[in-house]
């Protein structure tokens, strides 16, 4: 007799977590360079330099993945990590990596911290991630994944002849440009709210649910799980994702500046 | 008969065609629906080079040897930006698989899914593959990849009998990312599987089935264990021969 599934996953050896608040960490806007600013000591100071190695293993969608480690008795702060050298260069969709400490010897883990998706700390607490992606001469695409939630793709090669149009220019048009904002945003918003009825059991799901029920209450409820759903129904729930949408513009002011772009600062008059 | 043709890829438009014929005959089982498709038809597509040089007439015995052939061919011809551009472009690949179609299916008697023709890839990703990655499936595109990681080693990975088989080998190690980009699984599939031709042995990658007992040592279950085994251990680092002493009773190696 064998298994033959590993639907369970095991862990025969205790592995003890490096918490959120036991390191800091950043990453640049384009996604090149992950720095591991610094640990606190306290998971680390108990451990044999000689016998350990410090580790930070990354992945994305495509799949692809890294691996940087180094042993505990050479290791320095803040840690540069060159994403591009690490052949971990294009992501796709979101990335994700964490901390781990291993024995050199068997490579068994022996701390790790949880996952956490690669953000700028600009949009680090959003619901909403923004990646850097070869699209072409778009600004901004959408990229809607029923298990990881939706993604923004700003248009890495966006070129004209000889010259291009940077991904930050275009990514503070997405965030700033109220054309943009009352036009491109009202479409992905739709979009990513039917969605999240569609998976409200998903994490991300409900993390937009409840800004739904933020933005327009009245519409959800908590099942016996603490999941929100819609009160009456799927059906019902698409009809007043409009309402939900026209609440986002006004919060974030694109129609008003929207109506000054084009009343009073003569743009149109 | 065509001779040596330029290196081409269908219009998107025709590729969607494709995916309608293709999808149609799934379920209507007539094979008019396949013999519309035209990759001849230079209406239906674009030039990536102007090189004549695809043999479209050419014979395979299996999968190796068509993404052997195809990479010496786009590495001979194409320029790295144009390798590049083509590497993620569904109507390049899809175009590929039409020009050996009937070869991939055995004269249209065995067609498989939709993403073994059409990748799963680009626009086609979520449409094909849902939320799964699925684009390991594409019948000249991972031949192609594999042949470009491996070379001749890549022989392993593919069903040695015949073209229209992908073979179980390359579902249950290309499809998990942490199998796939590991050099030492690789390395654990030649000391484990590997005949003195560089393929596979027979068995290789059977289901594994706990009440008949069989598939103890196979690739399926080779690839859920590693998977396990990565939450215990860092799986990168681990070399061929530990990969064998802990993934445990059926992968012990005869050496």
């Amino acid at each position: 007799m064998f298994k033959s599934s590993a639907i369970q996953k095991t862990t025969p050896i205790p592995i003890s977590l490096i918490p959120q608040k036991g390191f800091t960490w950043e990453i640049d806007e384009a996604k090149n360079v992950l720095k591991i600013i610094d640990i606190d000591p306290q998971y680390l100071i108990d451990l044999d330099p000689n016998q350990f190695s410090f580790c930070v293993y990354g992945w994305d969608k495509e799949p692809k993945e890294f691996l940087f480690y180094e042993d505990l008795q050479s290791i320095s702060f803040p840690l540069e990590l060159n994403l591009k050298e690490l052949k971990f260069g294009e992501i796709v969709g979101r990335a994700y990596f964490r901390l781990r400490i291993f024995d050199k010897n068997t490579k068994q883990i022996i701390r790790q911290s949880k996952s956490f998706t690669m953000t700028p700390e600009t949009n680090q607490g959003s619901l909403l991630n923004l990646s850097i992606s070869p699209i072409g001469n778009k600004i901004a695409e959408l990229e809607l994944d029923e298990d990881e939630g939706p993604n923004i793709k700003i248009s890495s090669n966006f070129q004209i002849k000889d010259e291009k149009i940077e991904p930050v220019h275009l990514k503070q048009i997405a965030l700033s440009d109220p054309i943009f904002g009352c036009s491109f945003w009202p479409a992905a918003l739709k979009q990513i709210f039917e969605s999240a009825i569609d998976n409200y059991e998903n994490d991300w799901a409900q993390d937009w649910l409840r800004l739904s029920n933020n933005l327009f209450p009245g519409h959800l409820e908590q099942d016996r799980n603490d999941k929100l759903k819609p009160i009456d129904g799927k059906e019902s729930f698409n009809l007043i994702i409009t309402n939900i949408v026209d609440k986002w513009i006004e919060e974030f002011g694109f129609d008003q500046k929207l109506f000054n772009q084009l009343f009073e600062e003569g743009d149109l008059t | 008969m065509n001779n040596l043709l330029q290196l081409r890829k269908f219009k998107p438009d025709y590729t969607e065609f494709v995916y309608e014929q293709i999808a149609e005959f799934r379920s209507e089982k007539d094979e008019n629906l396949l013999t519309k498709i035209n990759p001849f038809d230079e209406k239906n597509t674009d030039i990536i080079s102007f090189d004549f040089v695809l043999d479209p007439n050419k014979k395979f015995s299996n999968r190796f040897h068509l993404g052997k052939y195809i990479h010496e061919l786009i590495s001979g011809t194409l320029k790295k930006e144009e390798i590049k551009s083509i590497q993620n472009d569904p109507d390049f690949w899809t175009w590929l698989s039409m020009v050996y179609f009937k070869q991939l299916t055995k004269n249209y008697s065995s067609v498989s899914r939709m993403e073994h023709y059409i990748p799963a890839i680009g626009r086609y990703r979520r449409k094909i593959g849902g939320s799964f990655n699925i684009a390991h499936r594409h019948s000249v595109r991972e031949p192609v990849r594999l042949y470009k990681e491996f070379g001749e080693e890549s022989k392993i990975y593919f069903n040695q009998k015949n073209i229209h088989q992908q073979g179980n080998i390359i579902e249950s190690i290309r499809s998990r990312k942490e199998c796939a980009s590991n050099p030492q699984i690789h390395e654990l599939l030649k000391l484990k599987y590997m005949k003195e031709d560089g393929y596979a042995k027979p068995g290789t990658a059977t289901t594994s089935n706990e009440e008949k007992g069989t598939g103890r040592s196979s690739t399926v279950r080779l690839g859920k264990l590693y998977r396990r085994l990565n939450v215990t251990y860092i799986g990168p680092l681990l070399n061929a021969l530990e990969l064998s002493e802990k993934l445990g009773p059926g992968f012990e190696l005869d050496i």
